[in-house]
């Protein structure tokens, strides 16, 4: 297992215990990942990390609590996350999650099922 | 005179029954303390042995060579059945390198074998499952098998007819369809999302088949094909609509709904325009319908076209429709197409004034982009 080379965070909110997992086993050789098990969780942890927020935030769309939505309206609001990137997680034929999101001020996003390796690409990415 | 004495139960008795109850209560109540230690002890193991499993298979998934075999090998039975678990979570979600890499492990672990035998079970569970596991593996399946083994239940032949699509088979159209549209109970949620999925982008043959069987489907069936149609590709103009143009004919108000519904895409066809907004001998007729639930939808369906003919359908319910919500419907049709103003001016304007439209027209505007 190779350790990050930078001390930045990303954040990883899914409801789903596997793909949490998994991203963070995917995303741990690039930066420290921190999960979260909901929306509400996400918010918590960003509000307590303001100073020094998660370069990057992975955020599903569908979760319990809030939903993901909610927590990037409430990121985009807020000045402090201004340069942490966002990419959604959303279901597969549902373009509309799309469109709302990246109006909303997504970065990018993956539809679910998704490849791990194109992930890591698009996160890679949207830390510039 | 004589004097009864109550009958009490003696001191003894009474100490006796005190001690035994007491007793069960003592026994009842350590016997539910060790259990839930013994269940939360068991609940930790069973986690942490699913992290230490999950760990081993996400190093292995992303190593150069995973080998499975060794380490299948080298797991116990109950090691197997969580890694059984994390393959079938983990498959739902992954695709790409990674879903390759879990099939083969799937394979190893017997699975594909396990996926083929449940399919071939005689209780519709187990055959669902088998569905499920044949289609997470992407296993080659027979259509005629499928056919064979998927007939009986809607639940089955959706799965049926989804694997073959999932697995993009030749024969996905010709046999999902056959599946799913066999006359009987209506399609569940899966099954109208697998006959979106076989013709979203080409519904030609979905009209061939319509055309052919519609006689035979109950209403709800109709009306579910009606909208899986509706929201498919439009199909060209040398494709008939008769179909759904009799569905405006239909008894029942939720299929002549259905039909409008499904002709929202066709404004384009005059043939269908002219069966929808036409004056005279035309199937469909907003004046002559009594249902308000079908006049709301035909004024969606004006709004959505837009034609000068429809726009004067709308100005004209918004007068004379006698049901208020289909009024409101017409009124925001007209909003949205951006001809709201015009209502009551020109031509359009009553002769013999109609009570309550200004408030409907006055509403719309109010709650435009509230609850429009």
């Amino acid at each position: 297992m190779t350790a990050p080379e930078t001390d930045e965070t990303i954040l990883v909110a899914d409801d789903d215990e596997e793909i949490r997992e998994v991203i963070r086993f995917k995303l741990q050789s690039e930066a420290s990942v921190v999960t979260a098990a909901d929306g509400h969780e996400c918010w918590e942890y960003l509000q307590s990390h303001r100073e020094d927020p998660p370069s990057v935030l992975v955020l599903d769309v569908m979760m319990p609590r809030m939903n993901g939505r909610q927590v990037l309206e409430r990121v985009r609001d807020d000045e402090a996350f201004d340069a942490m990137a966002v990419v959604v997680l959303t279901s597969i034929g549902r373009s509309d999650q799309v469109v709302e999101a990246l109006e909303t001020g997504a970065t990018d996003y993956m539809n679910k099922p998704f490849s791990p390796d194109e992930l890591l690409a698009r996160i890679r990415r949207a830390r510039g | 005179m004589t004097q009864y004495d109550p009958v009490t139960p003696s001191g003894d008795a009474l100490a006796l029954v005190t001690i035994v109850v007491g007793s069960l209560l003592v026994v009842l109540f350590a016997f539910t303390l060790g259990r839930s230690y013994w269940l939360a002890r068991d609940d930790r193991r069973c986690a942490a042995r699913r992290d230490d499993r999950r760990s081993e298979l996400l190093t292995r998934l992303y190593g150069p060579d995973p080998d499975w075999t060794s380490w299948v090998d080298g797991l116990d039975a109950a090691d197997r059945t969580v890694v059984r678990s994390l393959v079938y979570t983990q498959l739902r979600w992954v695709r790409g390198t990674e879903r390759e890499r879990l099939r083969d492990l799937a394979s190893v672990l017997g699975l594909d074998a396990r996926a083929e035998r449940l399919f071939a079970s005689e209780r519709r569970y187990e055959r669902l499952q088998g569905l499920t596991w044949l289609a997470l593996l992407g296993r080659p399946v027979d259509a005629e098998t499928v056919l064979d083994r998927c007939r009986d239940h809607p639940d089955t032949r959706a799965a049926g007819a989804r694997l073959l699509a999932d697995t993009d088979h030749s024969e996905a159209r010709p046999v999902g369809t056959e599946l799913l549209l066999a006359p009987g109970r209506p399609l569940s949620v899966l099954g109208v999302d697998t006959l979106y999925q076989l013709y979203k982008h080409d519904a030609a043959e979905l009209v061939a088949w319509a055309t052919r069987e519609r006689e035979r489907w109950d209403e709800s069936l109709f009306i579910q094909v009606l909208d899986v149609f509706g929201e498919c590709s439009t199909v060209g103009p040398g494709v008939s609509l008769e179909w759904v143009l009799a569905g405006l004919d239909a008894a029942s108000p939720r299929v002549r709904a259905a039909a409008l519904e499904a002709l929202t895409g066709y404004g384009w066809r005059e043939s269908v325009r002219t069966a929808v907004v036409g004056e005279r001998e035309a199937p469909f007729s907003h004046r002559e319908e009594r249902e308000p639930l079908v006049r709301r939808t035909a004024y969606r369906l004006y709004g959505e076209w837009a034609t000068p003919d429809a726009l004067d359908r709308l100005a004209e319910a918004v007068w004379r429709d006698p049901d208020d919500r289909a009024r409101v419907e017409a009124a925001r049709a007209l909003q949205r197409a951006d001809c709201l103003s015009t209502v009551g001016t020109g031509e359009r304007a009553p002769t013999d004034g109609a009570s309550g439209t200004d408030h409907v027209v006055a509403w719309v505007d109010a709650t435009a982009g509230v609850d429009g």
